[in-house]
């Protein structure tokens, strides 16, 4: 009777959703491969399927963060960063995922890099622009140049 | 490090458009590393981005293996059990061993 209670226990742990990955997004990476694999079918996968990715996903990261969080230690270090992460992956043996995902941090850093000095283009224009405005009690001079910028527009 | 402009230009990239460098939300990545361990209390803005990546690359591996094992079936369906297989006879998802015993035995109850 106890063992069939411990084997209930065990079943009813399930982790909330909000704690798993998205179930959409998971499903939507694998369509993606399966489509690319098998270009000439279509290939169908089973919902229940669907919670074997996301679970396997979360652990994935789970034991990663442990790893990467045990090579920040032994830097001795307090804050993990993206070499812990890429040293964490050769210790647990997805070494060939370093290469690509080193590239695609590449790529985010120097999007990241535009949208920033586009951000602070855009706000020195903005000041800019402010300063150029003059101030509103003075006669027709300004409107002008209200019209102007309203033309423009 | 909290960069919140950084975020919501990387969030609304990502879903919008395949071209981005991530899908999964980092805030649910940033929650299931600080689940992990103790240990792991702060992490810069860029390790989320590389987990996110990693993910999308596991899933992958893990869709590629299971898929043959579908295919080997003869089957188009691709089905939990090709998952389970694909983790036991790949070793480096021996991490996984426990979880797809537990999903085991639970069907057997």
């Amino acid at each position: 009777m106890s063992e069939k209670e411990k084997d209930v226990v065990v079943t009813e742990k399930v982790v909330s959703e909000a704690d798993e990955l998205p179930k959409t997004i998971v499903r939507r990476v694998v369509k993606d491969k399966l489509s690319q694999l098998s270009k000439d079918s279509e290939v169908n996968v089973l919902r229940e399927s669907l919670q074997g990715f996301c679970e396997s996903a979360r652990i994935f990261i789970h034991f990663l963060s442990a790893t990467a969080s045990d090579v920040c230690k032994e830097s001795k270090r307090q804050i993990i960063n993206a070499e812990d992460v890429f040293k964490a992956l050769e210790e647990i043996e997805f070494a060939e995922f370093v290469a690509p995902l080193r590239t695609s941090l590449e790529e985010f850093r120097r999007k990241n890099a535009k949208r920033k000095s586009e951000s602070l283009k855009a706000k020195e224009m903005n000041k800019k622009g402010k300063m150029k405005e003059p101030p509103v009690t003075n006669g027709g001079g300004s409107e002008e140049e209200d019209e102007d910028e309203s033309s423009e527009e | 490090m909290k960069r919140p402009g950084t975020y919501s230009g990387i969030l609304s990239g990502g879903i919008s458009g395949r071209t981005g460098p991530h899908l999964l939300p980092l805030a649910r990545i940033k929650k299931i590393m600080k689940k992990s361990s103790d240990d792991v209390k702060m992490i810069t803005g860029e390790a989320p981005i590389v987990f996110s990546k990693a993910c999308e690359l596991f899933i992958e591996e893990i869709t590629k293996r299971a898929w043959n094992i579908t295919l080997q079936g003869k089957r188009r369906t691709l089905c939990k059990e090709d998952v389970a297989s694909a983790v036991i006879t790949t070793d480096i998802f021996d991490f996984l061993v426990n979880l797809v015993s537990d999903s085991a035995k639970s069907e057997e109850s």
